[in-house]
This record gives structure tokens, sequence and C-alpha cells, in this order.
């Protein structure tokens, strides 16, 4: 396995280095003076005009990118003024958390609802997942938003319209998940954690909704048609309990797609933190990009799209990664 | 051989199968009924619509629908924040996205399907990168992406257009690529070849029949993808701009007055979410019936 | 006390809105200790048969009997917990896909040490001894070696072997091989086939072995049951079948066995049995074999019963060949 761990750090370089290069590439083509927030536009300026000199030269201003980039220079906000590095740590936990806690409790529900639907397949419980997971499949997720905030906030008042916690709260910021930071303040002990979660609960539902339908769904045919294989047939005549088959025997095996799914889905809550965090005023990434887009504001947007495609790379590999773990015969494979 | 002592049952053709099939799955017939209506509506929206989706009515705004007590009898689904009959906007807004999204499906996929398939035929050393970008491209979220190609290009309806096309052509280039080069593994492709079949005659008589299905499925699920991108779009200021009926848009606009007009929000979003769920019923009634694995 | 007797057993499937029906009537009797061979076409419902045993039915069948006993105990009347419990303890089964009966993510001495522990043996180090042992007792050569790898790095004669010692823990009484042999190459099938027997020697297990290759089981079986269309055609000893076939059905599966040495005539054709096994929608009227039995007659349209014959066994069939005459197959 440690082979296969440094293949993929190899991997996570390689694809790394290729995202910033073409990054590059489009950046110089598409908006050449608007690079000139990570590279001097006169900085690498030659009157040779040799072909070989060309090319070094690109490479040398490409270097300087590259450079910039991994060492967090990636310029200033337009309107703000703000460093792009600072506003990425100020903005990105608060997405990061509302994508832990969507994700974990997705998978979980989903990996439990499926496995249920898969077990009575043809029943009841069946039927009403499918039917539930389709609903919550073809929602339009501003809709549903919408939807549940005049519901619960407004006509029962149960839920918070907006904002991570509520007005009254201070909390220093120590890790930047305020999970955790209301946690260690001092001050105001646990209702400071009541509040957190409180606010983070209309956010949650609506951002895991469509991967909670995708898991269960995928993990339901997954585990139906591994079910149905003769290795279980034997595994329940050799006498292995039920509950071990589920979920140690059929589970492992039925894994791979529900992985290839879970990494769509992450596309997808991506997406789907942009439009809740504009609507919830979850001060997040998602938010963040999507005003610097109505703003025009070039360097916000390259920093945003450039993390959150690194992001999306990490997870990839990561899942890649789990994948060969579970599944041996994967290892073999040639990269 | 020996006599036939039975008379066969009379065996359909594979379409004729697929439809009686379908007919059987009384939940997607149902689905494809209500997505019929809907088209019928969305084409033959002047005729439907009671009014222009662009009049405002004086004093005339905010009135709920007409089974409300201050409802108006004009306005079937009452009128949004400048008077404007809501109904009217709806017909129109889903002409505008079932016309759009067709449009956004078929130029995709025509040119998806045929890289692809040029892709899977050549043996050339572009193969490679280009299904490394794709694959990469197809990893990053697509809303982010139509999101970021607006912001470079600019907002409005055409330019989402542009965008949700980019966004679905790989898509259709590595599912096609894929599904023709697990075609070539089978024997009957070689045994074609050795028959004297050049690429297009393989292409079109033998692989194409065995992949429809799914590129048939990757179709509407894409047509269902394109109805709501479109409309997250809108949404978001990105893509149709006031007073285009467009749903997404009209939704945004009625965000505002949620609790005052709270049908203003929920009929739009019905609307989207009926057209959304029959098409994806049709999806996975067309999936049982060709047999397609259940990958997303 | 006889190991297995079933008295008619149907197995029906639910399809749309039919119940085919893919085992009919079918009663079987076996003692303990025996070698039973059951060989029949494919699609005859042989599988479906030792599914039905075991207990591992899918969930759109339906199965009724009169009574199913496996060593004393009546099937029928345990819940399925009670029934899987049982089952687990009296029988094993080992299937076609030497692969297929080992979990592919785990490496063969987890998927033995656990079947071990449920038979009560604890400890690692006694484990991985009786691993080797059992592994040794089918004759894989490395045991230590073969118990570090996964299902998928072994041949497939390697995988039926640890499928075979796997199956012999805890000493069952039934052990039901469903065509153990049929996607492994000929030279390996005829030593898995004496594995299989031997165990059944040092362990006093019945085994029950289907197949659709009737020369398979001439040396290694005490009786044979014939199966057409999920209907026991013929079940005697294999001595009587192999020298007085009496069903039309076994005599044809003899002669269609191509023998070496046996004169043919130049350009002849090999002798088979015309026509196709039914549909399970369009089953004939009568006797199942009827429209392909060149021995039909009009009496075979009301189905026969499974009737006994003197010092042959059982047949279902009107007009037996060899009523009591003493013919010698040529």
């Amino acid at each position: 396995m440690f082979r296969i761990f440094i293949r993929q750090i190899l991997n996570l370089t390689s694809s790394f280095f290729l995202l910033c290069f073409f990054t590059f590439i489009l950046c110089d083509y598409f908006f050449p003076e608007g690079l000139s927030f990570i590279i001097p536009i006169d900085s690498f300026n030659s009157s040779e005009t040799g072909f070989l000199s060309q090319i070094i030269l690109y490479f040398s201003r490409f270097f300087e990118y590259l450079s910039n980039v991994l060492t967090g220079r990636l310029g200033y906000s337009i309107s703000r003024g703000i460093s792009i590095s600072d506003e990425i740590i100020h903005y990105l936990p608060a997405s990061m958390e509302l994508a832990f806690v969507t994700l974990a409790l997705s998978l979980t529900f989903g990996l439990w609802l499926g496995t249920i639907a898969a077990k009575c397949k043809d029943k009841w419980q069946d039927k009403l997942i499918l039917s539930v997971t389709l609903i919550g499949y073809s929602l339009p997720i501003f809709w549903w938003a919408m939807l549940l905030v005049l519901f619960f906030s407004m006509w029962l008042g149960i839920t918070p319209v907006a904002s991570r916690i509520g007005f009254e709260y201070d909390i220093d910021v120590v890790t930047g998940f305020l999970l955790f930071d209301s946690l260690l303040s001092p001050r105001y002990g646990f209702d400071a954690f009541i509040s957190v979660i409180h606010h983070m609960i209309l956010p949650v539902i609506v951002l895991g909704t469509i991967p909670l339908a995708a898991i269960t769904r995928v993990t339901r045919s997954s585990m139906i048609k591994t079910l149905s294989e003769d290795y279980i047939n034997n595994a329940i005549v050799r006498g292995i309990p039920t509950l071990s088959i589920t979920w140690k025997h059929a589970l492992r095996n039925a894994f791979e797609p529900i992985l290839t799914s879970l990494s769509l889905q992450i596309s997808s809550i991506i997406t789907g933190a942009i439009i809740t965090e504009s609507i919830f005023a979850w001060p997040g990434a998602g938010k963040w990009l999507l005003e610097a887009v109505y703003r025009r504001d070039f360097p916000v947007i390259h920093g945003g799209l450039l993390i959150t495609a690194g992001i999306v790379i990490f997870i990839y590999i990561t899942l890649d990664y789990i994948s060969m773990w579970l599944n041996p015969k994967l290892r073999d494979r040639s990269s | 051989m020996s006599t036939n002592f039975y008379i066969q049952a009379q065996i359909p053709s594979v379409y004729q199968k697929w439809w009686l099939d379908f007919k059987t799955n009384k939940l997607a017939l149902n689905a494809l009924v209500i997505f019929i209506t809907i088209l019928l509506i969305a084409i033959f929206a002047n005729i439907i619509a009671p009014f222009d989706p662009t009049t405002q009515f004086e004093n005339a705004a905010h009135r709920p629908p007409f089974w409300y007590n201050n409802g108006d009898g004009r306005f079937l689904l009452g009128t949004d924040d400048l008077g404007r009959d809501l109904f009217s906007r709806l017909v129109y807004g889903a002409r505008l996205s079932l016309s759009l999204a067709s449009l956004v499906v078929i130029v995709s996929s025509i040119i998806g399907i045929s890289f692809g398939a040029f892709l899977a035929f050549s043996a050339s050393w572009v193969d490679t990168p280009i299904m490394k970008i794709m694959s990469f491209i197809l990893s990053l979220p697509s809303l982010l992406l139509a999101i970021v190609i607006v912001a470079i290009i600019g907002p409005g309806l055409p330019n989402a257009i542009y965008a949700v096309m980019l966004v679905l052509i790989p898509h259709f280039l590595i599912s096609t690529r894929s599904a023709i080069k697990l075609e070539l593994k089978n024997e009957y492709t070689t045994a074609m070849c050795l028959d004297g079949a050049n690429q297009f005659q393989l292409l079109f008589y033998a692989i194409l029949p065995n992949i429809l299905p799914s590129l048939v499925l990757q179709m509407v699920v894409a047509f269902s993808t394109a109805i709501l991108e479109i409309a997250a779009l809108g949404f978001l200021g990105l893509g149709a701009q006031a007073p285009y009926p467009e749903w997404g848009t009209i939704l945004s606009e009625s965000y505002d007055y949620l609790v005052f007009a709270p049908w203003s929000v929920a009929v739009p979003g019905l609307a989207i979410f009926f057209t959304i769920l029959s098409i994806n019923l049709v999806a996975e009634g067309l999936r049982d019936v060709m047999n397609i694995e259940k990958h997303r | 006390m006889s190991l297995l007797h079933i008295e008619n057993l149907n197995v029906s499937l639910k399809v749309q809105n039919n119940d085919l029906l893919i085992l009919e009537q079918f009663s079987l009797r076996m003692a303990e200790n025996e070698r039973l061979g059951l060989v029949g076409e494919s699609g005859s419902g042989k599988s479906t048969l030792a599914l039905a045993i075991m207990g591992l039915l899918s969930s759109n069948m339906k199965l009724t009997a009169d009574y199913m006993n496996l060593d004393g105990e009546d099937l029928m009347k345990m819940s399925v917990e009670d029934r899987r419990c049982y089952i687990s303890t009296k029988a094993s089964i080992i299937f076609q896909d030497p692969l297929a009966s080992l979990n592919p993510c785990f490496k063969i001495s987890q998927q033995v040490n656990e079947i071990l522990s449920l038979h009560a043996i604890r400890g690692k180090k006694l484990k991985h001894q009786t691993s080797v042992e059992l592994l040794d007792a089918v004759a894989i050569r490395h045991p230590e070696n073969v118990l570090k790898m996964y299902p998928y790095q072994l041949s497939g004669g390697m995988n039926q072997r640890v499928a075979i010692a796997i199956a012999m823990i805890g000493n069952p009484k039934l052990l039901i091989a469903d065509e153990p042999t049929t996607s492994l190459d000929v030279t390996i099938q005829s030593q898995i086939l004496k594995l299989l027997f031997e165990q059944k020697r040092s362990s006093q297990t019945g085994i029950i072995l289907i197949t659709h290759d009737f020369p398979l089981l001439a040396e290694s079986t005490d009786k044979i049951g014939v199966i057409y269309s999920g209907q026991m055609m013929e079940h005697a000893s294999t001595k009587n079948i192999l020298k007085h076939p009496h069903h039309p059905y076994s005599r044809a599966l003899l002669d269609s066995i191509p023998r070496m040495g046996q004169r043919h005539n130049k350009g002849s054709r090999l002798y088979s049995l015309g026509g196709q096994i039914p549909s399970l929608e369009n089953t004939p009227v009568g006797c199942r074999l009827g429209p392909r039995c060149n021995k039909a007659v009009k009496q075979c349209v009301k189905p026969p019963q499974l009737t006994s014959i003197e010092n042959h066994g059982k047949v279902r069939c009107h007009s037996p060949l060899y009523k009591n005459k003493e013919l010698s197959r040529s």
C-alpha cells in the first residue's frame, strides 16, 4: 500500500502542476493584463524575438506565476483591495465546515437508507425510499431552500434565516470552524455551540438533499447487485451472521460505484454551496466567489477557481486511494 | 429438423419491446404524459397564455391566485411585483426553458458525440491529453464552470446558453468514447471489419445501434440538467435577465417577497420541479426498459 | 434414517403476472453417506434444486413442499433464521464459478478464519494450524503462501479447492456440488472430482453432484437422478441406469455420448435428441418430454407419475423401455 501512496502523491503533484499550467495558459490568452497582479507585466520583456527565447520567456513567466501561486501570493481583490489569500483563509473554513457536515451526514444516511432499500427490495420500504429519493434528486436547490426558509423560519419560526451564529455571540477565530471555536470560547459556554448547530440545520438539509438522494440510490443498486453474488450466498450458507454479511462482506464489494458517485456528489455539494450560501447569507467561499463574478473581480475569480480545482483534485485522488484500499483488485492496475 | 408443435409467440422488435415494457411502468408513463402536456403548453404558449408576459397591469401588483379571497379572477396564479400575470409568465417561461434546453442538448450532443466517436476511432496521440482534460473538466462542478464561463464572457441569456453547452459537451464526449471503445472490444466489430466494412459503416451499422440506448438516456438526463442549470443561472442573475420570463429569473425576483407573496415563489418552483421530476421519471423508466446500469 | 427426504417440492418464479413452475412435484430420497448424481440439460432446474435445498432461493421465487427433511428435521416447519442456522451446520454447497464462492476483498486466511470462528475454533495459532491442515487436505501444495493471497491471484482450480476446503469445515453431512468442474480445464476436472469423493470417504459425507455431463457420474456415484424440465424423470442406481436406462430421455442422453472404438458408419451423424427443452411459459400438456420423444404414445398427454420399478428404481414414464425385458445395451 505504501507504493500506492507514493504513486498517489505523485499523481497529486503532477495534476496540480498541470492545473496551474493550464490556468496560466488560459489566463494568459484571455486576460493577459489580468495576470499582472501576479506577475508584473513588464518584468520579462525582452527585445529578443527568436523562437527559443520566446519559449524560455514564456516558461519563465510561468514559473514566476507558479512560485507566486504556491506561496500564496495570489494578488489583491480589485474591489476590496484585500489580499486574495487572506480572503481565502477567511472564507474557506466556513464553506468547508458546511461541506464536511453535509457530506458526513449524507454519506451516513445514504449508506444506511440505501442498504435498507436493497435488503427490502420491492417491499414498501424500498418503494418509499425510491420515491423520496427521486423527488429529492429532482428538486431545484434554490427553490427547496426558499420553501424551507418560508416554512420553518418564517411560518414556524424555529430556525434562523441567515448567518452562521446568532448576532449576540462574538467568537474568536481559532480554527475557523465555528463548531470547534464555539466550544473553545470561554465566554459563552454551550449556548454558542447550540446556536451554531441551530444555524446549520437548514443549510445542511438544503445542501445535502441531492447528495443524500444520489448516494442512497447508488448504494441501493450496488448492494442489490452485490447481494445477488454467489459469495454472499456462500456466506449465508456457511452461517455467517446477517449483519456481518451486509456490513462487512457486501459493503466492501459494493463500495466502488458508491465512491464514484461520492466524487460526483462532492462536485454537486460545491455547486450547491454557492447557491445555499447566497440564500442563507452564509459567509463562505461560494458567496465570495459569486459576488466576485457579479463585480467581474478577476483576481478573486482566478484565485477561487484555482483553489476549488485544487481541492477537487485532492479529493479525487484521496477517494481513488481509498477505493484501492477497499478493493484489492484495483491495486495492480497501472496508473 | 423436427416438426414444430407449438406456434411461437409473436416476438416484437427491439423498439417495440421497449415501448411495451415502458407502458407497463405506470409511473413512467404518467410522467411522460405530464411532460408532453408541458411540451404542448410550451409550444402553444401564445394560445394558452391569456396575457403577454411583459404587460404590467396597474394597481394589480401582488395579487394572489384566484382561489384566495382577494384574488383576481383574471390572473389565475396571481401577479408579481410589477403587476405581470404569473400564469402567462410561467407559460412563456416553459417555452423559453424547453426550447433553450433542447437547443443546448442537441448542439452539445452533436459536438460531443462526433468528437467522442472521432477520438474512439482514431489511434492518434491527441487521445490521451484530450481525455485527461475532459475527465478533469467533468470532475469540476458543472454549475461552477458555467458560472466562471459567464464571468469571463459576461452575463445574459445567450452567454448562459453557451456556458451550459460548453459544460455539457465533455459528458457526451467521454461517454460516447467509452461506449464505442467498449463495443470495439467485442468480436462482432472485428468480424465486420474482416467483412470489409470501413470505419463509417462500422460506426453507423454496427456500433451506433448498440450504443443508442445509453446515448438516448444521456440526452434525456442532459435535458433535465440543462433546464436546471439554465434556471440556476437565471436565479443567480447570470443568465436570463429581466424581463425575460425564465423560471429561474422569476424565482429570483420573487424571493424578495417571500413572506409577503409566497405563491410567487411556490408556483414557478413547482413548474421547474414538475418538469424535472417528470423527465427524471421518464429517464428512470427508460433505464429500466433498456437495462442500463444505474451509475449516477 | 435418510439424510435428505424431499416430497413434492414445487418452486415457482413470479414473472409479471404468471407463476412459472421451475421445479414440479419433485421428490427425492437420499441415504446417509450416499453419492447421488443429478444430471440434466441446461435449464432443467438442477441448480434451482440445489438452491432450494440450501434455502438460497431469491425472494421472487416461491417454494412449497409436502416435506423437506434434512437429517431428520423438517425444514418447512422452521423459521427462516432457524433454517439458516440448521442448514449451515448440516450442509454445504460448492458452486460452479470458483471465483464467485470466495469474497474478492478478503484474503483466503481471513475467509477461512471467519468460518473457523463460527465453528468454535479460537486462537490465532490454532486457526492457522487448522487452515493449513484444511488446505493440505485438498492437495494445495504451499498452504502458507496460498493463505496470504487474494482469490483473484489464484487459478480457478486452486479457488475451487479452497472452496471445497471451506465447505468441509465442520464436517457437514451433506455436500452439494453444483457443476463444480464445468468452468475448469479437463485436466483439473478429474483431480477435483477425486478430491470431492475422497472427502466423502474420509468424513462420511453424503454428496450430491449436479452436472450436465453424464460420463462424469459413471465412476463415482451410487445413484443417479435424471432431471428434465423441472421434473425427476428417472432415479435409480448408477449401474442400473447405465446398463438399462428405462426412461427414453436417459436413453437419449446415454446414446448421445460419442464412444471411442464404437463403430460409427463413416459420414453418419452423431445421435442427438431433436427439439429443445420447452420454455417455462409454454410447457407441453402431459409428459414434458412428449414432443421430443420418439416413443410417445397417446397416453402421454396425461402427465405420468413417478413409479417404482422392481430391481431398478423410479421412472416417470407411461411406457418405459425394458418392460420386463432383459435387453443388454449394445
